[in-house]
This record gives structure tokens, sequence and C-alpha cells, in this order.
């Protein structure tokens, strides 16, 4: 009985190790990052930065690669456009997704879609700062020495449908992201970085609606 | 007597118009192999794929690759990373779904999609083709149960035409390549003909 309990309690250590990505401890101050977090959210008007992206499909050892431009505006307001491999524009406005691609142009109501809904929300909390207080996700906060990592698990069985894990990690000096890594269950990935970060910054309402 | 005569005529002729693979004929190959020599490359490519069905158009990702299991994989994804649907042809299975969006875990879905890639690989080609022939092309026919997928030549196997998924009577979707010099496909268009449901792919230079 006594060696299944060491086992367990071994299996659970590694499970812990591996869960955490190295470099990162386990915060323990978790009231007091996360006021200092919602301080640095509430004074973040808007946020643009540039962004690469790399799928990994990690069976296939192949990564699809793209770069484009971020930028979002309190209180909902996303946009993401895709200037390589090709052109390809997403906008999220309060209720409404957007995409252009070429001259096609589609836009939908999250409304009518709870999957859409929850992704919606997940794409504004996680610049916005409020990745913490989404209930669809269970959240767990790490540290290094220039980064805070807040991994995020799903609730909902929509989510978890498309990813196992999310980690936003954010820069210590201003709470900005700095990278998005979106895991799927079947071990692939799509890691997100964010560079050329400008904070409050005066960014057009026009350019979160398709023209 | 007379009008039904005209009658049984006329509905002759409508069937034979009907029937789009009416009229080809049994053929000697102009080539051993043609199809194999003509086929494209899809050692790995990445293509940007635009898929319109009915009234909705769709972006995204599709990258093809020849693993070393000696099978190919097909994975569709949205730019944003998304996954919808990641297919492996040939090995051992001949075909399996490894992971799949659940809006689109259809069965008639996943026929329609297996079906035209399976084409559009050239898969199922181990077996000897049917050979006929109209005009100035060869059709190769390799029967695929009640279907056949139909890869259409020049006549002197110099030029890939197109393929054509073949009902008994008439194609139910067409395939047309545009290959560079290495016989990798700069883009192709998948076009069905019973429904609007189209898949444009332009490759990706990496």
């Amino acid at each position: 009985m006594r060696r299944i309990f060491v086992l367990c309690s071994f299996c659970l250590l590694l499970l812990a190790a591996s869960a955490q990505e190295k470099g990162f401890q386990e915060l323990k101050e978790v009231a007091a990052f996360k006021a200092a977090f919602a301080t640095a959210s509430a004074a973040m008007k808007s946020f643009r930065a540039d962004f690469t992206q790399e799928k990994n499909l990690s069976l296939l050892s192949e990564k699809i690669k793209s770069a484009g431009q971020f930028s979002f505006k309190k209180e909902n307001k996303v946009r993401m456009e895709y200037r390589q491999p090709f052109d390809y524009l997403l906008l999220i406005n309060g209720n409404y997704v957007t995409i252009k691609e070429g001259k096609k142009t589609n836009t939908i109501s999250v409304k009518s879609n709870k999957l859409f809904q929850k992704i919606n929300q997940l794409t504004v909390d996680c610049v916005s700062g409020r990745a913490l207080t989404n209930g669809d996700f269970t959240s767990t906060v790490f540290e290094s020495a220039n980064s805070y990592l807040l991994q995020l698990v799903p609730r909902s069985k929509e989510v978890r449908e498309l990813f196992s894990g999310i980690q936003v990690y954010l820069d210590k000096k201003d709470y900005t992201v700095s990278k998005i890594n979106m895991v799927e269950k079947g071990g692939d990935n799509t890691l997100i970085v964010f560079s050329r970060k400008e904070m409050n910054i005066e960014i057009p309402d026009a350019l979160f609606t398709a023209q | 007597m007379r009008s039904l005569f005209v009658f049984g005529c006329m509905l002759l002729l409508l069937n034979a118009c009907n029937n789009a693979y009416k009229g080809l004929q049994v053929a000697t190959a102009p080539a051993a192999n043609c199809v194999e020599r003509l086929k494209p490359d899809y050692t790995n490519i990445l293509f940007r794929a635009e898929v319109e069905v009915q009234k909705q158009s769709l972006g995204g990702l599709l990258l093809v690759k020849a693993m070393p299991d000696s099978t190919r994989r097909v994975v569709f994804t949205s730019p944003t990373g998304v996954s919808f649907f990641d297919f492996a042809f040939g090995g051992e299975k001949g075909f399996e779904v490894v992971s799949i969006m659940a809006k689109l875990n259809k069965k008639r879905v996943i026929e329609s999609l297996r079906n035209d890639f399976a084409l559009f690989l050239f898969e199922s080609n181990d077996k000897l083709p049917l050979k006929r022939k109209r005009g100035d092309e060869f059709y190769y026919g390799y029967p695929q149960g009640e279907k056949t997928n139909w890869y259409i030549t020049d006549s002197v196997c110099q030029v890939l035409k197109r393929a054509e998924l073949g009902a008994p009577k008439r194609p139910l979707a067409e395939i047309h390549w545009w290959l560079d010099t290495q016989r990798v496909p700069d883009s192709a268009i998948i076009q069905h003909h019973n429904f609007r449901f189209n898949i444009r792919l332009t490759k990706i230079a990496r």
C-alpha cells in the first residue's frame, strides 16, 4: 500500500514538473499578482504589436509560419491582420466577427455560436488582462525572472474540442502579453509571439470595421 | 404509332446526351504508365486554400506531405491556426481520419473530402487502368466501387488535362492542375458539378 502511495506521489510530481515550463515556478503570491495585473490592465486603453505565428504540426515535423500586425482597443475591439503568407484580416468588434480575404468579406454575429463567443472572449481577455477572470478556464500562474505565465485549461467541452490548454506569457515590466501558445489535444500547437509592442496609442475605430 | 416511335427516339437521344461517358472507345494507351508519368509531385507543399461551399467561403492553409511510412497527409488549418482536418492517405490502412473538427465530423462530409483528395493525390492507382479514347483525349479509369477516378491526358501522354470523379453516366467532380517544370502544382482547382463546392489551391513559397 505504501509503495502504491509513493508511486502515485512520484507520478503526481512528474506530472506537475512536466506541466511547469522550464525556468518558471508557480507563483505563491497570486493575490498580489492579480491586483497588479488588474491595475495595469485597467490603465491599458489600446495595444498594437507585430506578431509572428507558428503552427507546429508535431507528428508531421512541420511548422507553418505566418506574420502580421495585431491591434486591440478597449473594450472589445481586435484587429488581427495577417500579411504573410497571404493577406487575411480578422476583426472582432463587440459581438461581431468579420473575416476579409481577398475581395470577400464575411461578418457573423457570435451570439448565434457558443464556440465563437468563447474564442472571441478569450482573444479579448488574453490581451486586455482579463484572462484570469474568464470563467471558461481554470488558471495557474507561474513566474520566471522576466515573465509571468498564465496556464489556462478550458472547462467547457466546446473549447476543449479545440485546445487542451493555453499559455499566456506576460512581460513582468508592464504586464503586456508577449506570447500566446495554444495547445491542441493531439499535441499540435500554435505559438503567437508579439514584438514592437505599443500601448495607449491612438487607433481609429474605423480600423475595426471592414472597409 | 409514329409519334410513339419519335418519342422513343427522342428519349434515347436525351439519354445519350445525358451520358457524358458514352462514346468513349476502348483504346491502347500511347505510353506505358502514362498516369504515373504525368502525376504531380506532392512531396511537401503548402497551399493557400479557398473553399466555397454553397454561399459560404472558408480560407485556410492546406499542407500535403509525403511521410516516411509511405502515407500522405493532407492537413487543413485556418489562417489563425485552428485545425479543420488531418487525413492520411495510403499506407496499410488506405485512409485514416487522424483528426477532424467536431463540426465537420459527418460521414458525408468525410466521404466527399476523401473522394476529392484521393483523386487529387492519384490514390488507388495501383491496378491497371481502364483505357478509353475520345477525339484526342485519353481516359485512364480506376474504378472505385460505383464511381471511377478518370485521369485525362492528351493523345501522346505529354499533358495531364484534368481528372474527373465519375459516376456511371456523368462526372461528379473535376480537378485541373497548373504544374511547374518539376511537376509540382503551382495551383489546382477542385470543382463539384452536383452542388456548389469548390476548392482553389495556390502554392505558397516557403
